[in-house]
């Protein structure tokens, strides 16, 4: 083994941070003192059953042991699940103690039953007292610190179980058998003391719940699981077998009780270091070299070289060489390679299982290795040294297991892999089998992303020495997270061999991709770290600078370091280097937290620059740090910002409810502002959310709650359970179903041809905007609704009946028919119902008044109403239906303070006067009702339409005038009022635009050239729409768009349709 | 990916090619990467739409009523009309390799589509030009 790998080998020992000292210190004391004594009392115990009942009744107490092992292991987890672990310890050494000093009293007396006793209980000590103190280890370090640190526990332990071992050979020579009991309860004492050293501070009860409910069939279900079970049940009874036969020999070799305990003490010792050293030099390279299939085979042939020599060896060294077998591998090598066999065992399973195998397996199988000993001995008369053939027996049968053991091994490795299953941060044990690591290595070939980082982040544990030709080729993979994480165990790789390939990296398109970069060049390259370091601060890129300056600042080793790196980060901050300085320096803010730097986040939150500030929102939401919420809260005003404010604040969770629960209720916040903060609501999933955003349903404007509702149905379609506040949300659906009836019934009084739900029917200008309403409302009550009932099935059941695809309502209605409320379905299905409005009214209980509502009452109250569209539409209406018993009221809608109302009521009284001819489309209202007309605008609401009315003008053409040439920019829609236009190219014509057609309408939207000429075939009235007034319009108001996309979207599936 | 892969990625399809790179960056921030396994349904026909994919790699098949209607595959961007329209999916996505994309929520995207006009602009573009290549 080269240096570098005895180094390494060393570092795994020993790789102890300063602050964990004072916790690994005394708990590998503790540990090492329990060992000792573990190898006092075996010796002890040995010697003391040998010499005075002798070797025939030991398979009786081996039968004992796995019996009582098992039951006591039950009682004990139960008992110890729900009790505090420093409790736990200090009660169960305590008894431990006191047990020791009965034993010392009552052992010279004689009686058998005291000897079976002390065996017994000499077993469940090495249990109860090793496991707890490896529980306090689990409870007082997380998974990353236990792969570092229990290396050096168990060493602890080694030491102690050597030292304990040779203690004994030296000591029982001088006190006796009997008295060392006396040194073991000293040595439980001073391992309390330290114990309490160590206390893991809370309320730290046992987190494991272990439990054996299942775990048969969780074993009996998985292939390696079974074999593994079956060769530990195999592994225990060679082990009895062995055991029985190596006491027999030392009993005939030693006739005295202390000589046997001196022997026993000594080769413990033995045997123990050499365990320890094989572990230490040999195993790991084992494992790397040769796989997990063969450090398995380690065991059983140890075991039958012992149990030949045992055959055929006469005298100590057959027993020597049979427990060197056992001992020797077993804690070793077998072991390691046991717990790799546990890694692609889902973890739910893995710990009960573990259990399951250690103790009731184990002791079953050693109950049945002690009967067959007693059959073959007693029954059959075999002696112990014939036994070896039945050991060599079940050996073979444990050798073909073992290769299928390794099969299902790679199986279930490669669909634990597969299924991404290995929680590799919960694991102590790294990857570090061969046929692991090649499984790893050719899955970082994948096509899959998040494969090859998972099987990255597997090989970090593996630590290997030899990964860096197979990490090298990832270097330049699509993805970021992957490339930072090969850099990342390139690093820890210790390699410098791949230089050339990371140098490139410094122009990476991440910045945490190349703060890894320069990490690796700092420390592998020629040049003396902080040297590189200082030409990377002056690189002419800067993202290279932020980097470097990044990187500094993480693994930085002296003061005069951090403070260069920081002013670069300052100066770039500042702008020494511009806009691009700015947002590489922000950037590296999320990958370092200093919080002198932060304080130029602030400022740069208001940067001249969109970039920058947009950068600078990113990174703060990334930091979570609270000075900067409301900051970015006001960025919620700010279209351009908007949706990275709303993503940032969301990262805060809930930190940021308070600052935005009380933005909320402000009295100067805007409406804008406070939609902004709904929409962040919506994705921090918490009671507290749905609370505040509940509350806002209430608002005056439509606009807020419909945002607050919105934010309510993303919550409900989140993972995390919540309390939706029934009762409010049902008072407000109700009044939501009240307004709808209300509207229903206005659409009756006023548009009688109005019948179907969803029909297309051409209606006047009011029954389209109360058909609007209505649409709007029942969104509103079905989102109401699906906070009430499971949210998928309402979405599923609004979807069908809001289609134009007829074919889907009868399922949607019967489904909304059995999963409502009796009081909802009354109530709701009506307004969505294939009735008429009558019908609809009469079943939704509106009814319960009377019928006849008069048009004029109706309409009289539509014009008072608080909407001004909706006003300004009845207002026409009125002239349009000449219901002249409402001109008083149309004269004072002359000085209504809206001008749409004031338009709407000239236009009505010259109607109702019969003062002129129906509108020549020349007030904004006759334009917007014109434009209803025209196909582009057909899903464009009528409020929008007023909108797009006032940027058009009116153009007149006379015949033959060319309107556009073909080639011309499309900068303009024309829309025929009277007359038509005709469409031509190379003399050819292509098409006749009539009235309510539109020309040039697809070009504009596609920003080229026209396509073709329009010249007008007769006197034609055209209205015209300039494309940059209409895109400006837009930007203004950007619900105008989805009305257009939605046209163009229709138009696609018709034509897409026809071709299929 | 990073934003802006992201961004170049969804710049070279054919929904989002007339988009700027930093109007994308914004959809980029919305975009989850997500996975099918091969075999896997994306969605069904006449479930609710609720998102739009780009797929990154692999290909998946379109059908409906059991018939296939279209294959997509690299770059191509399907479930994405009812982001504008509401309509229930017409067709069902099954993967058949398995699928890597970018996956866009429509409640994100609707957002999206009100603060910033030019990514309405981009795709006006887009499927007028997708109308003239229907109508010739």
């Amino acid at each position: 083994m080269g240096l570098s790998g005895l180094k390494r080998a060393l570092k795994g020992l020993v790789d102890v941070r300063r602050e964990e000292v004072s916790r690994v210190l005394p708990l590998a004391a503790a540990y090492g003192l329990v060992m000792a004594s573990l190898y006092v009392l075996k010796p002890a115990r040995n010697a003391l059953f040998l010499n005075r009942l002798g070797i025939h009744q030991l398979p009786y107490v081996l039968l004992l042991v796995a019996l009582v092992g098992g039951i006591t292991a039950g009682i004990y987890s139960r008992f110890a699940r729900s009790a505090r672990i420093d409790r736990l310890v200090l009660g169960t050494f305590l008894i431990l103690m006191s047990n020791l000093l009965v034993f010392r009293l009552i052992l010279p007396m004689g009686w058998p039953w005291v000897f079976y006793a002390f065996y017994v209980w000499v077993n469940l000590y090495g249990l109860t007292a090793t496991s707890l103190l490896w529980l306090l280890a689990n409870a007082l370090f997380n998974a990353r610190e236990a792969r570092r640190l229990f290396g050096l526990i168990g060493t602890g332990g080694i030491a102690g179980a050597i030292l304990g071992g040779l203690f004994t050979g030296r000591a029982v020579k001088a006190v006796g058998t009997e008295n060392l009991l006396f040194f073991c309860a000293g040595f439980l004492g001073i391992c309390l003391v330290l114990v309490r050293i160590v206390r893991p501070g809370q309320e730290e009860s046992l987190r494991e719940r272990e439990s054996s409910d299942g775990v048969l069939a969780s074993v009996a279900r998985s292939d390696l699981l079974r074999l593994v079970g079956m060769t530990a049940g195999l592994t225990a009874v060679v082990a009895t077998v062995a055991d029985v036969q190596f006491n027999d020999i030392v009993n005939r070799a030693f006739p005295s009780k202390d000589a046997k305990t001196a022997f026993f003490g000594e080769f413990f010792a033995y045997l123990s270091a050499f365990a320890f050293l094989f572990q230490f030099l040999l195993t790991a390279r084992i494992l790397r070299s040769l796989g997990v299939g063969a450090a398995l085979l380690f065991l059983p042939l140890g075991l039958a070289v012992g149990s030949l020599a045992v055959l055929f060896v006469p005298g100590l060294w057959g027993g020597i060489f049979v427990k060197l077998g056992d001992g020797g591998f077993r804690h070793s090598v077998h072991k390691s390679a046991a717990e790799i066999l546990f890694l692609p065992v889902p973890s739910s399973v893995k710990r009960r299982t573990k259990v399951f195998l250690d103790v009731t397996v184990d002791n079953l199988a050693t109950g049945l290795g002690a009967v067959l000993v007693l059959l073959l001995t007693g029954l059959l008369g075999v002696t112990y040294r014939y036994l070896s053939l039945l050991s060599l027996g079940l050996i073979a049968a444990w050798v073909g297991l073992t290769f299928r053991v390794r099969g299902a091994y790679v199986d279930a490795f490669r669909t634990a892999l597969r299924r991404r299953s290995l929680d590799i941060h919960q694991e102590t044990v790294g990857v570090s089998d061969v046929s692991a690591i090649h499984i790893l290595l050719k899955a970082l070939e994948s096509p899959d992303e998040q494969e090859v980082q998972y099987a990255l982040d597997l090989l970090e544990t593996a630590r290997d020495g030899h990964l860096t030709p197979h990490l090298v080729r990832l270097v330049h993979h699509p993805s970021q997270a992957v490339r930072r994480r090969v850099l990342h165990a390139l690093a820890a790789e210790g390699d410098r061999s791949a230089l050339p390939e990371v140098k490139p990296l410094l122009n990476d398109a991440s910045i945490e991709v190349q703060v890894e970069a320069v990490n690796y060049i700092c420390r592998y390259d020629e040049l003396p770290p902080m040297e590189q370091m200082r030409r990377f601060l002056n690189d002419p890129h800067h993202t290279t600078r932020a980097a470097a300056a990044a990187c500094l600042v993480i693994h930085h080793r002296d003061a005069p370091a951090l403070s260069l790196a920081r002013r670069t980060l300052d100066g770039m901050l500042r702008g020494d280097q511009g806009d691009q300085g700015k947002m590489a320096a922000i950037k590296t803010l999320e990958v370092i937290q200093d919080a002198s730097l932060y304080g130029h986040l602030a400022s740069l939150l208001e940067d001249r620059s969109p970039a920058v500030v947009i950068q600078a929102v990113q990174t703060a939401g990334a930091t979570r740090r609270p000075e900067f919420i409301s900051s970015l809260a006001q960025k919620l005003e700010d279209r351009r910002f908007r949706g990275y404010a709303v993503r940032a604040l969301a990262q805060y969770g809930t930190d940021a409810l308070d600052g935005l629960e009380t933005l909320l209720a402000g009295e100067g916040t805007s409406l804008g502002l406070k939609k902004g903060i709904l929409r962040v609501l919506g994705l921090i999933q918490t009671q507290a959310s749905v609370d505040l955003l509940v509350g806002i349903l209430g608002h005056p404007d439509t606009s807020v709650r419909y945002e607050a509702l919105r934010a309510l149905n993303r919550l409900r379609a989140g993972d995390v359970p919540l309390n939706f506040r029934p009762n409010t949300v049902r008072a407000v659906l109700g009044r939501e179903v009240r307004d709808s009836y209300e509207t229903l019934k206005a659409l009756h009084a006023c548009c009688p041809e109005c019948e179907e739900f969803g029909g297309d029917g051409h209606t006047d200008i009011l029954g389209c905007v109360l058909r609007e309403r209505l649409d709007h409302a029942l969104e509103r009550v079905f989102r109401l609704l699906g906070l009430l009932y499971p949210h998928r099935d309402i979405r599923n059941v609004y979807s069908a009946l809001t289609s134009r695809r007829k074919d889907l309502r009868p399922g949607a209605l019967e489904f909304l028919d059995n999963v409502l409320t009796p009081d909802d379905r009354r109530r709701i299905v009506p307004l969505v119902d294939d009735l008429s409005l009558v019908e609809r009214l009469h079943r939704g209980g509106a009814a319960s008044e009377e019928m006849n509502w008069r048009r004029e009452d109706i309409l009289l109250s539509l014009m008072q109403g608080g909407d001004p569209w909706l006003r300004a539409c009845a207002v026409y209406t009125v002239g349009q239906r000449g219901v002249v018993s409402l001109l008083s009221r149309v004269e004072a809608a002359q000085a209504d303070e809206h001008p749409l109302v004031r338009q709407a009521a000239d236009l009505a009284l010259r109607q109702l006067n019969r003062s002129s001819g129906p509108g020549d489309a020349r007030t904004q209202m006759e334009k917007a009702i014109f434009l209803r007309q025209v196909e582009i605008f057909s899903h464009t609401t009528t409020q929008e339409l007023a909108r797009i009315a006032e940027i058009t003008h009116l153009k007149p053409f006379p015949g033959r005038a060319r309107i556009f040439e073909e080639g011309s920019a499309a900068d303009a829609i024309y829309l025929v009022v009277s007359g038509r236009i005709r469409l031509h190219r190379a003399g050819r014509d292509l098409e006749i635009v009539g009235p309510g057609e539109s020309a040039g309408v697809w070009e504009l939207f596609e920003d080229r050239p026209r396509g073709e000429t329009a010249s007008a075939l007769e006197d034609t009235l055209t209205l015209r729409i300039d494309r940059a007034d209409l895109f400006d319009l837009m930007d203004a108001h950007p619900e105008i768009a989805r009305g257009v996309l939605k046209t163009m979207v229709t138009r696609i599936r018709r034509l897409t349709d026809s071709l299929l | 990916m990073t934003l802006v892969e992201k961004a170049m990625f969804l710049h070279r399809t054919d929904v989002f090619g007339e988009t700027s790179l930093e109007a994308l960056a914004e959809v980029g921030a919305v975009a989850d990467e997500v996975r099918f396994d091969r075999g896997a349904v994306i969605f069904h026909e006449n479930e609710p739409a609720d998102a739009f994919y780009a797929v990154v790699s692999g290909r998946a098949q379109l059908s409906r009523g059991g018939r296939e209607v279209k294959t997509v595959g690299l770059r191509e961007v399907f479930g994405v009309w009812a982001a504008f329209d509401g309509e229930p999916r017409v067709v069902t996505a099954t993967a058949i390799e398995d699928v890597s994309a970018l996956k866009v929520a429509y409640e994100d995207f609707h957002d999206l589509l009100l603060d910033n006009m030019e990514i309405g602009r981009g795709i006006f573009k887009a499927l007028a030009r997708q109308i003239r290549a229907l109508t010739a």
